[in-house]
């Protein structure tokens, strides 16, 4: 900022589950260069209206990371306008980077967007703003112009992830959750290119490619504060692939171990990364585990040979069990993702994604998702839909229709079964995953009970293995009958069966985390129900 | 700024009955007034599309406050998510029999638990003992003086607060009566004293990772058809419905969903079969 400006007023609206770090970043830039920002989470627009009425602020920066909020922006957009709101209304994310024009026709309200990485952009438009000058010429935004959307150059030769201050995370209240548990990012990007991910595009946008990693020192640094300043007990790495790029990427990952050993952070920090099956080695993991690791996301997706070609995965299924294997022998907690069907299924391919399922996760070590894969903007996946003229859009969403039209039946029927499962807000699964997550977790004042996991385990196995079943059993449904339809008889009778059984998961799930609660390290068995063995 | 998750359940085991599945903004400490449900609710029936399946109301968990008017269902909004659940009873043909049935409800978690709340009956022998949750009303003679627990085994950090029959029956503290011969429901109901109202199912005291599968799969463009759509439950069990069929009618999906049904049991059997072994190897 010059020294003839005032600071910026910006205010920052975002989705925030976790730590936010795509808008705490922006704010610890924007405070780093004289600004103020103020963050405000987005679930209506009443805390928007409240904060911007109070700080008046010269820019709203909305960050769109689910391209379905669309609608919910939009209206909060306009209330926010309608109650006298004057500031300058942005928006950044992924869709919002990839779609400018169709965001700008879909908001009304809204001036401009802030495409891909947004800090440096961010600030050249508060800049612009209060100084009056002209905000249309900042490089990496779009906005309406005369005729049409106009799109200003792209920002090009990313700074250092190092010179951007850590997250601002002042507001964060660690204290009052019962285990505090930060976000923390040692990286931006990925070396890979998996045809249904869009982060290498959006990464490419902005004149990077390939992953980015920080000083590992740094990281350490930043690890350090939020343990000893801010009492975090827990991490949730949110690279994407924390061990991708090669040996590099595991000598950086085992620095950044090491160097937390070394500053006894080991001794009550615990850690969540996210990496793919080919990286997950019990050499690349071991010095992890040391330091803290304890819960590994493990980009699974597929089971079926052919899926994985089309997925871009470069691997074969055989990978993801060598990966679960040293997961096991390292006894660290796995939750996964996992895309039963993409456009290009088969039924065959369906069947041998359940009977992967069954190999990789019938015992309950972890819960098992499936779901279809969605042609996200910016993904290879939908440029070949596109190409292939099967995308159609509606509501700003895409969506396809598979090659085989059973499979769509079965699809619909599997969306309807086990939305209780997979799906809807507190969903069965979210649960056996968060249980698993807790029953590997070992601190000094919370040790983990071996009787606990056990417990877990077998609840979760009796679930999957059931989901498993019900699966193939509607896929011998849509594959027997000439034309089947979801709202066939024995198709909704396999889903009350399985909305049956969820049921008891359900209660088992209240009988875990009683179990929990109360810290018992034995059951009492004494009848053959897994209800009472739980 | 909290949400109120507003959806109707089927009593006790809390299956989500019908499509109503939604987040409400709320501001916490504001009343919630007048949430109006349905006194009766019919679901299409697949098993017998002739005769819908029938559920009539029986009480609102409005933000941890409970109530039976159907219509006029109310609490105050806590400071985190929260819940206003319908809940509704199947409406069959019941056995007829003359008992006190009582349900241990965990009004934080808007769920029963399997414990009975139970600590004492007179006359004792209308009463089993253990973890029986049922009185009977015939047994022994005159009122049913029904004790609850404190305390239950499967509710933590919460104490009981008082009885809420819902039919038959007068309570006074922790004590339930219901005359002789008299048959009723009665919740004995457990609360956190804090002032947190109840939580919205899927929050929990636990930490875990949020789940955000890859990618994402929140399908809306399909889900919000499928959430239209009504979802009914079988209150039987699939080989139940066969025995009851025309034998001759019994078709091949008939014994492949009994077949499928009787696997998700031996998949819990083995579960638990495993647990148990696992446990006793340990011993």
């Amino acid at each position: 900022m010059t020294a003839t400006c005032r600071a910026a007023r910006v205010l920052l609206v975002a989705f925030e589950d976790q730590d936010n770090l795509g808008v705490r970043y922006l704010a610890s830039f924007l405070r780093k260069h004289g600004h103020e920002a103020t963050i405000v989470t987005f679930g209506n627009s009443g805390p928007v209206i409240e904060a911007a009425a109070r700080i008046d602020p010269d820019i709203i920066g909305f960050s769109l990371i689910f391209q379905y909020m669309v609608p919910e922006f939009r209206d909060a957009i306009a209330e926010l306008r309608a109650s006298g709101a004057r500031g300058h209304v942005t928006v950044g994310g992924h869709y919002a980077s990839f779609e400018p024009a169709a965001l700008l026709a879909a908001i009304p309200d809204l001036d401009s967007v802030v495409r891909f990485e947004g800090e440096e952009t961010l600030l050249d438009l508060a800049t612009a703003i209060i100084t009056g000058d002209d905000w249309r010429s900042v490089a990496g935004i779009a906005f309406r112009g005369e005729r049409d959307v106009a799109v200003t150059a792209p920002r090009q030769g990313t700074r250092s992830l190092d010179d951007y201050p850590w997250p601002d995370r002042h507001d964060i209240r660690y204290e009052e959750q019962e285990i505090p548990m930060a976000s923390i990012l040692g990286s931006r990007g990925c070396p890979w290119q998996c045809s249904f991910c869009s982060i290498i595009t959006f990464y490419a946008g902005n004149g990077t490619k390939g992953r980015r990693r920080r000083d590992p020192i740094d990281v350490v640094d930043e690890m350090e504060h939020l343990h000893r300043d801010r009492g975090v007990e827990i991490l949730l790495w949110q690279d994407d692939d924390f061990l991708g790029g090669g040996r590099d990427a595991i000598r950086w990952a085992h620095t950044v171990a090491s160097e937390s050993v070394k500053r006894g952070l080991h001794h009550s920090l615990r850690w969540k990364i996210s990496c793919r099956s080919d990286e997950a080695k019990v050499s690349s993991l071991a010095p992890l585990v040391e330091a803290g690791l304890t819960h590994v996301y493990l980009g699974v997706e597929s089971g079926d040979a052919s899926d994985l070609r089309h997925l871009n995965k470069l691997f074969p299924p055989d990978v993801h069990f060598r990966a679960g294997e040293a997961l096991r022998q390292l006894d660290l907690s796995l939750d996964f993702g996992f895309m039963l069907l993409q456009p290009w299924s088969t039924l065959q391919s369906v069947r041998n994604n359940i009977d992967f399922l069954r190999r990789f996760a019938g015992d309950g070590y972890a819960g098992a998702p499936f779901c279809r894969m969605l042609p996200y903007v910016g993904t290879a996946a939908e440029t070949r839909l596109r190409d292939e003229g099967r995308l159609f859009e509606h509501d700003l969403l895409a969506d396809y229709l598979f090659l085989d039209p059973r499979l769509d039946v079965f699809y619909s029927w599997m969306l309807e079964t086990f939305t209780c499962r997979n799906f809807d807000d507190g969903n069965t699964l979210s649960w056996l995953c968060r249980l698993t997550f807790d029953s590997h977790l070992d601190l000094p004042h919370r040790p983990a009970s071996p009787t606990f996991r056990a417990a877990v385990q077998a609840v979760t196995g009796a679930n999957n293995r059931t989901a498993f079943d019900i699966l193939e059993s509607g896929l011998d449904y849509v594959e027997r009958t000439s034309k089947p339809a979801p709202d066939d008889d024995f198709l909704q009778m396999l889903k009350e069966i399985y909305h049956d059984h969820d049921s008891r998961t359900r209660s088992d799930i209240d009988s875990l985390r009683a179990m929990a609660d109360r810290a018992i390290a034995a059951s009492e068995c004494g009848t053959d129900t897994l209800a009472c063995a739980v | 700024m909290p949400n109120i998750h507003r959806t109707n359940r089927q009593f006790p085991g809390g299956a989500q009955i019908g499509a109503t599945n939604e987040n409400i903004p709320s501001t916490a400490g504001l009343p919630v007034n007048n949430l109006s449900t349905d006194l009766d609710f019919f679901l299409p029936n697949p098993a017998d599309p002739a005769h819908p399946l029938h559920y009539r109301f029986l009480f609102w968990n409005v933000c941890g406050t409970i109530s039976n008017d159907a219509h006029h269902g109310s609490g105050t909004v806590p400071s985190s998510d929260t819940v206003a659940t319908a809940w509704y009873v199947p409406v069959g043909p019941g056995d007829g029999g003359a008992a006190i049935v009582t349900y241990a409800f965990w009004v934080e978690h808007d769920a029963v638990v399997s414990d009975t709340p139970i600590l004492s009956v007179n006359p004792a022998a209308a009463w089993s003992g253990g973890n029986n949750t049922v009185v009977s009303s015939t047994a022994g003679t005159g009122p049913r003086a029904i004790t609850a627990r404190d305390t239950v085994a499967s509710i933590t950090n919460a104490n009981f607060d008082h009885w809420f029959p819902l039919g038959a029956g007068n309570a006074t503290d922790a004590v339930l009566t219901v005359l002789q011969g008299g048959s009723t429901w009665a919740l004995a109901l457990y609360q956190h004293h804090d002032g947190g109202g109840a939580r919205k199912p899927d929050k929990t005291t636990k930490p875990g990772p949020i789940q955000i599968p890859d990618p994402g799969p929140l399908d809306r463009s399909r889900m919000i058809d499928v959430l239209k759509k009504a979802q009914a439950q079988s209150s039987t069990d699939r080989l139940a419905q066969v025995l009851k069929k025309d034998q001759s009618s019994i078709s091949d999906d008939d014994l492949r969903a009994v077949a499928v049904e009787m696997k998700a049991n031996i998949n819990r059997q083995q579960a638990a079969l495993d647990l148990v072994n696992a446990n006793l190897a340990k011993k």
